[in-house]
């Protein structure tokens, strides 16, 4: 059996990019990002569940993530969010990106929490609309309204960019 | 199913070898917060978001086992309804949840009747109504509305019996939140104890506490009592003092309420009970006070780093420092006017920041790194 702090290790080292990628979206500060991924892996460490597979473990931490999101966005934010051109002036993280794919990270920046995580479980992390719903807590139903609001934001600008087809 | 949204959409935002480094190490050493400097950044929040605190607490008095009888008794209809509340509040901030924003006058009236719900059990005469839609509201009525996920607030300020019906929302809902965290195996965070810390009598964690209640009263001329929740976290950080590992302890002095309520942080090391952090935050702090525009603060920006210059020397015996970084907009709500200056000392082995109230040259907030 694997040592448990070898675990813990291998475990931050798979994932806390895809946690932070997700978190920092949501957040849009570091400071919290890291607080947020610093409690998920905490408890992972401390609980340690048991978890069936690979899949199964990524679930876990992205769900453990949400729900500390939203208890740092409603019930002890720290740092103030930033807009994105600020965060542009530390953080190269639209390099490379086209001028559409700027733009749409800039409207995805501004969406509300609730739109935000299923646009990003969903259409980044390739989530299906069931394990959305798993993940976030809440019904098949609200994802697809969910998606169907961040669409329709989205698109106010930017026509037929974001698709969703069944 | 075929999503279109470009999948390198957040490629480059990227974690760093140190962060995973960090994070890894206070893992195993049972921290549960990455920066440092997180508690005393409370006090930017204190501006941004006003009501994100509550606690609850188990005291000894009547009055709180009655809220938490209230609370522990709530019918099945009610506990589902603010369940389903719960589960939807995943506000950006905490406005998001509310047609309008509270007055002052209102939140200065919160402040007394929060008091008056938490320590001597005086409740609203009815809950907050819950409606499914809109329609069913009646007219200057204050009400959660499911269809809108939003409480209503009346357009008129708020009766005391309203403002009742608010704390007593309020207190269900993180209730109803604890409840269902822990019921997920998650333990509510640091800002959501159910209870003060307990404490052995002559153990370190009771030296930690005393010498904390003494800085309550040496540098903010604070009193607290049996209704305060005080919380007691001991941890070892090897980022400070050349990488020696230094025992900290960081204990957090708050009140039963809806977070506008003045609120304490103290952190100490614990080799010499010296301060590390020295906070006071909540509405009467910063808003219930004088304010300046920006050029008028920065014209009493030399008198006040004069007044932090004599505090540092007299209280730390920090003197000389090599550079001092005044920031005048940092605390501001409405990046126009200011109640109090940021102040950043940079000495040889240490870097102490400072805010300092310009009306009344108070000092809210000391931190050395």
């Amino acid at each position: 059996m694997k040592n448990r702090n070898d675990d813990l290790e291998s475990v931050i080292d798979r994932y806390s990019d895809m946690l932070y990628k997700i978190c920092f979206l949501i957040l849009k500060n570091e400071q919290d990002t890291r607080d947020v991924l610093q409690e998920t892996f905490l408890i992972y460490y401390t609980k340690q569940p048991k978890l069936e597979n690979e899949e199964h473990k990524k679930a876990w931490l992205i769900k453990v993530s949400q729900n500390k999101c939203r208890e740092f966005l409603r019930f002890h934010k720290r740092h103030a969010a930033l807009p994105l051109e600020d965060m542009e002036e530390v953080l190269v993280i639209t390099d490379g990106l086209s001028g559409n794919d700027k733009e749409i990270l800039s409207l995805v920046w501004d969406l509300d929490y609730k739109l935000k995580s299923a646009v990003i479980l969903f259409y980044i992390e390739g989530y299906s609309i069931n394990e959305t719903a798993e993940i976030l807590k809440t019904s098949p139903s609200a994802v697809k309204k969910r998606l169907q609001r961040a669409r329709e934001k989205l698109s106010v600008k930017i026509k037929g960019e974001i698709a969703y087809e069944k | 199913m075929k999503n279109k949204l470009n999948k390198d959409l957040i490629s480059n935002i990227e974690i760093s070898d140190d962060m995973k480094n960090a994070i890894y190490r206070n893992c195993t050493m049972g921290r549960s917060n990455a920066d440092f400097r997180f508690k005393y950044s409370g006090l930017l929040s204190a501006l941004i978001v006003f009501g994100v605190f509550a606690l609850f607490s188990i005291g000894a008095s009547a009055a709180i086992i009655g809220f938490k009888t209230r609370l522990s008794n709530m019918d099945e209809t009610e506990y589902e309804n603010i369940y389903t509340e719960v589960q939807n509040d995943v506000f950006i901030s905490t406005d998001e949840g509310f047609s309008r924003e509270l007055r002052d006058s209102e939140i200065k009236r919160i402040l007394k009747l929060e008091r008056d719900y938490y320590d001597n059990g005086v409740f609203p005469k009815r809950n907050m109504p819950h409606y499914e839609t809109i329609d069913e509201m009646k007219e200057g009525e204050l009400a959660y509305v499911a269809s809108e996920n939003i409480v209503f607030v009346p357009e008129k300020d708020m009766d005391d019996e309203q403002l009742l019906e608010y704390i007593d929302h309020d207190a269900k809902k993180r209730y109803v939140n604890i409840q269902s965290l822990l019921a997920e195996g998650i333990e509510p965070g640091v800002n959501m104890a159910l209870e003060s810390t307990p404490i052995a009598d002559g153990s370190d964690a009771s030296k930690a506490r005393k010498a904390a209640d003494k800085m309550l009263k040496d540098y903010f001329k604070a009193e607290t009592d049996d209704s305060w929740i005080v919380l007691v976290d001991r941890f070892d950080d090897n980022e400070l003092q050349n990488g020696d590992v230094i025992t900290l302890y960081d204990i957090d002095y708050y009140r039963l309420g809806t977070g506008y309520a003045t609120s304490y942080n103290i952190r100490i090391n614990f080799s010499d009970l010296s301060p590390l952090l020295l906070n006071e935050s909540g509405y009467e702090v910063f808003n219930d006070v004088k304010t300046y525009e920006f050029s008028e603060a920065e014209g009493l920006a030399k008198d006040g780093e004069e007044y932090v210059r004599e505090y540092l020397s007299r209280n730390f015996g920090l003197k000389d420092p090599k550079e001092v970084i005044t920031d005048v907009e940092r605390y501001s709500n409405d990046d126009k006017t200011t109640s109090c200056i940021d102040y950043t000392f940079i000495f040889d082995d240490t870097t102490v920041y400072i805010c300092y109230r310009i009306e009344d040259q108070r000092i809210v907030s000391y931190c050395r790194l």
